[in-house]
């Protein structure tokens, strides 16, 4: 008995010893930086340990500190990953659909966290963003070439994935038991946040409108109206309400984007953070009956789903004004929309895993029930509940400090200084913009009722 | 306890240990290799290099086989080539592929001027050699000889996107157009176009 609880003690170790703990609640370590940044803006309100989505996250908030040499530092790091999984889906739809067997033989939190397709692209934004603000455009182009890039790899990497959907979904038709398994899930889990028709009017879960108008604004100033006119037309693709898009196209088209001695600002406003994901619990109850004896043993299976959960602070835009002029911005990206276009496109993939788990899981179960008066039906019983334990548990990690919505502006102002008013919860907060060259970007966020300014240093 | 940890129960639990934290924390080591360049890539229906060497070509050559550009120009330039479409095609290779095919041709007389999106550089190294007073005079070349084009050729690509989720098809159809204008009498002077779609089953 004691060599099988050593044995089962030594896989739980060496699971648990991963760089990524598949036990850790990322739910509370991110409500834990946003009480940080809350309380105290200081250095190091970000909570986490050095792991890909740490560096995302202390990234993002370096940028709202004004420190974008540090913040592009730290997204470099997360950037790695995202590079490495590129090259492997850039030419291809057979590149890697799992990223180890720990995926499926624990739960997605074991694994190196790999940044959703939305994440993956806002990474190029805001890294073009800090250069920018360092008045390095020519690095921002780099960037922005990279946003378009992933796109291509990420589209093809949704195509293999949505051909295994098709298998796996085949597979549960032909298979009585997964048949039962994806039912129950389908009755159980509320599907309406992440199937609703404002979902499923975007075009994907990965490209948006805010990253390509800015895409097309750096190819404008860099003076390449042939690839900013498609970032706009994009841009105005994905999100047709708005009309700065397709004014942009226009002024392009008739050459009137300069004038001698103007600017040309892009505000973005940013409210908010991108909603966090918790792990919702899914009971499913199963009996069996044992194949030794007479009795009848009840195990209580709990698969495991991300919920949504939206920041209530990053439903609206705040007003504002420049030198007393009330402004107009326009909604261009909301990643509470994206983040539930992802899950509306993954749901499918992680029913396949937790249908899997649970498979393993009743196995367990069963042979436990089967072999329940001798010694090896203990150790069973305590495996089925380390492997249940363990592989019951939705990831929950996600990029937070990304904005809950991203509102764009654009006017053309003379050089000098220019005083930015903006209104948050009857409170003011200004920014004197000193404006120099054709083209600038002041960017403002607003988040936990603080206010951060970026712009070119 | 003892008698259960002998060394070679000890080993198996080590090696159980090791094996696991391979299995759970590997990762995959991607490789480089080259390839040739000249390739065709029909791994998509996006605007390849395959397509750009295809348009650039097929233009330039349709032009010198017309005789037009010599008959009509002694001198002539390229207009950086307009990308109408929703892809960001760097169209400054399509420009430089057509600069190069025209102008490494020896059926092709007229000479190339140096073109709008060039003329920062000109005038730049025009000024550094007569304003910065480190150069011969002698040596230097002089301001006020540039020769203007007398033609200009323009172009631009524009694409269709179509899909039919029955069939799982996607369909893109480019169109690049160009045209010889006379710069003097803003007359055209020659154009053609040349088609090219792809399709791709998912």
């Amino acid at each position: 008995m004691i060599k099988k609880i050593l044995i089962l003690t030594i896989i739980g170790i060496s699971i648990v010893a991963c760089a990524n703990n598949p036990l850790r609640s990322y739910k509370d370590d991110s409500d834990r930086t946003l009480n940080n940044i809350s309380a105290n803006p200081t250095d190091t309100a970000v909570y986490g340990s050095s792991d890909i989505i740490y560096y995302m996250e202390d990234g993002l908030y370096q940028r709202m500190l004004t420190k974008y040499d540090a913040s592009n530092s730290q997204l470099a790091k997360a950037q790695k990953a995202v590079d490495d999984w590129v090259n492997s889906w850039s030419n291809t739809t057979s590149g890697r659909i799992s990223d180890s067997m720990t995926q499926m033989l624990v739960n997605d939190s074991a694994v190196d966290y790999q940044p959703k397709g939305y994440e993956k692209t806002a990474m190029s934004s805001y890294r073009a963003l800090n250069h920018i603000d360092v008045n390095n455009w020519e690095n921002a182009r780099i960037e922005i070439k990279k946003m378009y890039q992933t796109e291509v790899a990420i589209q093809n990497y949704n195509q293999a994935l949505y051909m295994q959907t098709q298998a796996d979904t085949a597979s549960y038709q032909s298979d009585p038991q997964k048949n039962s398994l994806y039912q129950q899930i389908r009755s159980k889990y509320n599907f309406a946040p992440v199937d609703n028709p404002a979902v499923l009017a975007l075009k994907n879960s990965y490209q948006t409108a805010f990253s390509h108008y800015l895409a097309g604004f750096v190819f404008e100033a860099l003076g390449e109206p042939s690839l900013s006119r498609p970032g706009y037309v994009n841009a105005s693709m994905l999100n047709p309400h708005n009309g700065l898009s397709p004014k942009s196209i226009a002024n392009l088209d008739n050459g009137k984007t300069k004038k001698t001695g103007y600017t040309n600002l892009l505000i973005i406003e940013e409210v908010g953070h991108a909603p966090q994901f918790k792990s919702k619990q899914i009971p499913l109850i199963f009996n069996y009956n044992s194949s030794k004896s007479a009795q009848t043993c009840v195990n209580n299976i709990n698969l495991f789903f991300p919920e949504l959960v939206p920041d209530p602070d990053g439903k609206t835009s705040y007003n504002y004004s420049i030198d007393d002029k009330s402004q107009q911005q326009e909604l261009y990206t909301d990643y509470n929309l994206m983040a539930a276009r992802y899950l509306h496109d993954q749901i499918p993939h992680m029913i396949a895993r937790n249908i899997a788990a649970a498979v393993r899981n009743i196995s367990a179960s069963q042979a436990s029930c089967n072999a329940a008066q001798d010694d090896w039906g203990t150790a069973l019983s305590i495996a089925a509940s380390i492997g249940g334990f363990l592989l019951d548990h939705a990831d929950e990690r996600t990029w937070v400090l990304l904005p809950s919505r991203v509102y764009l502006n654009r006017v053309q102002l003379p050089y000098g200084e220019h005083t930015v008013r903006l209104n948050v919860n009857g409170q003011e907060y200004s920014k004197v913009v000193k404006l120099n060259a054709p083209y600038q970007i002041l960017d403002m966020r607003v988040l936990q009722n603080r206010v951060f300014f970026m712009n070119q240093q | 306890m003892q008698k259960i940890l002998t060394k070679s129960t000890l080993a198996r639990f080590v090696g159980t240990g090791l094996f696991l934290s391979a299995v759970s924390c590997s990762s995959f080591s991607p490789t480089a290799s080259y390839v040739d360049p000249n390739a065709v890539n029909n791994l998509t229906t996006g605007f390849t290099m395959t397509d750009l060497q295809m348009v650039s070509q097929s233009m330039a050559d349709s032009l010198i086989a017309s005789g037009k550009l010599n008959r009509n120009c002694k001198t002539y330039t390229v207009s950086k080539v307009a990308n109408k479409t929703d892809q960001y095609i760097d169209t400054e290779t399509i420009t430089q592929s057509i600069v190069n095919r025209l102008g490494n041709s020896s059926a092709v007389k007229s000479t190339y001027v140096v073109s709008a999106a060039e003329m920062q550089n000109q005038t730049d190294e025009l000024d550094r050699q007569n304003q910065s007073g480190l150069y011969k005079k002698s040596t230097t070349a002089k301001s006020g000889n540039m020769k203007g084009a007398e033609c200009r050729i323009d172009g631009f690509v524009n694409s269709i996107n179509t899909s039919n989720a029955g069939t799982k098809t996607e369909m893109v159809q480019y169109q690049y157009n160009m045209k010889l204008i006379n710069v003097e009498a803003g007359e055209m002077v020659w154009s053609n176009e040349k088609p090219i779609a792809k399709m791709m089953q998912h």
